[in-house]
């Protein structure tokens, strides 16, 4: 289950996201991203030190929304402080297309 | 004593009527085989009697050949001559006197008897055949006796002899043979391989390729040039009566060599020890390895093409080939030309436009091989990390286990190692159809897997790995394939060139720019590349190390400089904008910077002091 936070809105929104982000539920994230307005935002910052469980297609989800807003001028930012977490992303190199 | 006329006419017709009735002639007649006669009357004729054909009559004894007047059937004898059988031969020795030919000769006879007749005043004895008379037997003895006569020494075939003399039927049949002479047989150098200097073009259709004019003519080290069949002396023969028939020497031709070719199987037969153009003048048979053009090449000579070294002592001209399988020296300079080389290439002058290949027949095999490894490496660490990835205690594999492994494959080789598909990307279009032109068909068949292996990993292609076990043999099969790859490149072959300009340069070996300027051009060398002078703009790849006098320019085109993670980079000068990338590190030069020599350690681009004292890597 994964239960999304919306902790401010744009033009820099950030979101908080707990519990499990996988392909069962990235509809959750979806639905919240959505109700965004993308063209207004210039950053979205994703916390995910209270995620459980990650899976490829979350990673995926969350690289995809990189894409979207760098097409937009904008920018991804992901905030994690939990160091199993942080190793997936560093092995997969999310942090080094995330911050060139 | 007084007669009356009365008295004698009475007389007279007496006489008359006797005469009248007593005048019939003699006949004869044959009955029963015997001779009757019939004795004449008063006057009448005396009966004649003549021998016909197969008769003899003796009239007292005599013979008698002509009609003859009978008076006494008891006189005449008469002999029937019966026709005899034969049974005779002859010995005829042959011209050459080397046979004896026995020819028999049989035929029957005739038994006659006296033909019977009608009594005739002239009879002609007849005769009617009633019988045949058999032929004999030849007494064989009689035949070796007149062999003995005329002198025959050979030796006799008696058993012959013996049946034909008792065949009773005519032949001829060889009784005696000499020795035949064995005839000497002359020595033989037979020449098997291809002496004309070009072969013509094979064209498959109707169109004349002008730049065509065919291979020049080349054998191969080891190819069998020529056989030589030696002398085989003869043996004497002997003729029926004996006589020696003496042969003649045979004549000796021996097979003589010279540069190139070695005898082999004691002296028998001739074996190229190089590759190159084979000849036979004045009884000597040569392979030079080395063809030489005395001139451009242009559309004067065509395209060369030969398997050995090749030598020109002018230019290689606008839109032609030299292919050689050894090394090719250009005196003078080559021009939007191709030089494909299994060895070294010199250009003494200048390399404008074209590709210059050397240790490969195919351009691009050396580029690919240093592309691939690179990407195997690459592909190495995906794996590695791939497999962590999925030990990882937060990592949730759920949705590997529906869409499988390769989702994570592909997530991590767009993230992590873009340079991977693009590195593959750029092997994949090396060996696009239209690069494929010098490719034979090993070569085309081996290019199409690489391909297909290499494709693999590009597009949407990793999401069919279902697997990491997958990746990995993916991984294991396009290394075999480059280690393949490595064994289709030949051993280090160097080009060296003055000057170059917009031009190709592939060499398995060095590279070395001995003049001013490099300038525009794409190389690749399978170890060093050095420029004297300066090397501007272009694409610069080598397995080992890169030095110039110079690298880039103000503001003149982009320059990049690739070496393996274990190469260098060095130069007197480093223009601002050149782009460096030894292994997998990479930077670019943003400052003019003087005598340095990048290398990688420990992760980090570090520069040291570049060596004088000549430019060299």
């Amino acid at each position: 289950m994964l239960r999304v936070t919306v902790v401010e809105k744009g033009p820099d929104a950030k979101l908080t996201l707990e519990g499990s982000l996988d392909m069962s539920t990235g509809d959750v994230l979806r639905d919240t991203v959505g109700g965004l307005d993308i063209d207004d935002l210039t950053s979205l910052t994703f916390s995910i030190g209270g995620l459980e469980l990650i899976d490829s297609t979350g990673i995926g989800q969350l690289i995809g929304y990189h894409r979207l807003l760098r097409q937009r001028q904008g920018r991804v930012y992901i905030e994690n402080d939990n160091r199993e977490i942080e190793e997936i992303l560093e092995l997969i190199g999310v942090r080094e297309i995330l911050e060139p | 004593m007084v007669i009356l006329k009365e008295e004698i006419e009475i007389w007279m017709d007496t006489e008359l009527q006797n005469s009248t009735e007593q005048d019939q002639p003699g006949q004869l007649a044959i009955i029963n085989g015997r001779l009757r006669m019939e004795e004449p009357t008063g006057n009448g004729a005396w009966p004649i009697i003549a021998p016909g054909k197969g008769v003899q009559l003796r009239h007292e004894g005599e013979l008698i050949g002509k009609p003859t007047v009978l008076e006494n059937a008891e006189d005449v004898d008469i002999e029937v001559v019966h026709k005899p059988s034969i049974s005779e031969f002859d010995l005829v020795v042959s011209q050459d006197q080397m046979q004896v030919v026995l020819k028999t000769r049989f035929a029957a006879g005739t038994k006659y008897r006296i033909e019977d007749t009608e009594y005739v005043r002239e009879l002609t004895v007849n005769v009617d055949a009633v019988g045949r008379i058999p032929p004999k037997p030849i007494d064989s003895s009689l035949v070796v006796q007149e062999l003995d006569a005329l002198g025959i020494k050979a030796p006799i075939f008696y058993d012959r002899i013996h049946a034909a003399c008792t065949s009773l039927e005519s032949q001829e049949v060889v009784i005696c043979e000499g020795r035949e002479m064995k005839p000497s047989v002359d020595g033989k150098v037979e020449i098997v391989c291809e002496l004309t200097r070009r072969l013509e073009a094979q064209n498959d259709d109707a169109r004349v390729n002008y730049l065509d004019r065919g291979k020049f003519n080349a054998v191969s080290a080891g190819d069998v040039l020529a056989h030589w069949y030696p002398p085989i002396p003869g043996e004497p023969g002997q003729d029926v009566y004996g006589n020696i028939i003496e042969v003649t020497p045979p004549a000796s031709s021996r097979l003589r060599v010279g540069k190139g070719v070695k005898l082999i199987r004691n002296g028998t037969t001739a074996v190229a020890e190089v590759t190159g153009l084979p000849s036979y003048d004045y009884g000597v048979l040569r392979v030079n390895p080395q063809l030489v053009i005395d001139r451009d090449v242009s559309l004067v000579t065509g395209n060369v093409e030969f398997k050995g070294d090749v030598t020109i002592l002018g230019s290689v001209t606008e839109s032609l080939t030299v292919k050689a399988g050894g090394s090719v020296e250009v005196l003078d300079s080559v021009y939007h030309a191709r030089v494909l080389s299994g060895s070294d290439v010199i250009i003494h002058k200048k390399l404008i436009g074209g590709t210059v290949i050397a240790g490969a027949q195919q351009p691009g095999l050396a580029k690919a091989e240093k592309l691939l490894q690179r990407a195997i490496r690459g592909l190495e660490s995906l794996h590695m990390i791939c497999s962590q990835l999925k030990k990882q205690p937060r990592l949730s594999v759920s949705d590997l286990k529906l869409r499988g492994d390769g989702y994570l494959v592909k997530l991590v080789l767009e993230t992590k190692f873009p340079e991977i598909t693009k590195t593959l990307a750029e092997v994949h279009e090396l060996f696009s159809e239209r690069g494929l032109q010098f490719c034979d068909e090993e070569c085309l068949e081996f290019v199409a897997t690489v391909r297909a292996q290499v494709q693999r990993f590009l597009g949407p292609a990793p999401l069919d790995m279902k697997t990491l076990e997958e990746l990995f043999q993916a991984i294991t099969d396009l290394q075999d394939l480059t280690n393949k790859l490595d064994d289709l490149l030949d051993s280090p072959a160097d080009i060296t060139v003055y000057y170059g300009q917009n031009a190709k340069m592939e060499a398995t070996g060095d590279i070395t720019v001995s003049g001013p300027l490099l300038y525009d051009c794409d190389v690749v060398a399978g170890g060093s590349i050095t420029v004297s002078g300066e090397c501007r703009s272009g694409s610069y790849i080598a397995g080992s190390a890169i030095c110039a006098h110079a690298v880039g320019s103000k503001g003149l085109g982009v320059i990049s400089l690739i070496v393996g993670e274990n190469g260098t980079i060095g130069a007197d000068t480093f223009y601002p904008g050149v782009k460096l990338r030894i292994g997998s590190v990479q930077t670019v030069i943003e400052q003019e910077c003087h005598n340095q020599k990048f290398h990688v350690q420990e992760g980090k681009l570090v520069s040291s002091a570049f060596r004088r004292g000549g430019v060299r890597c």
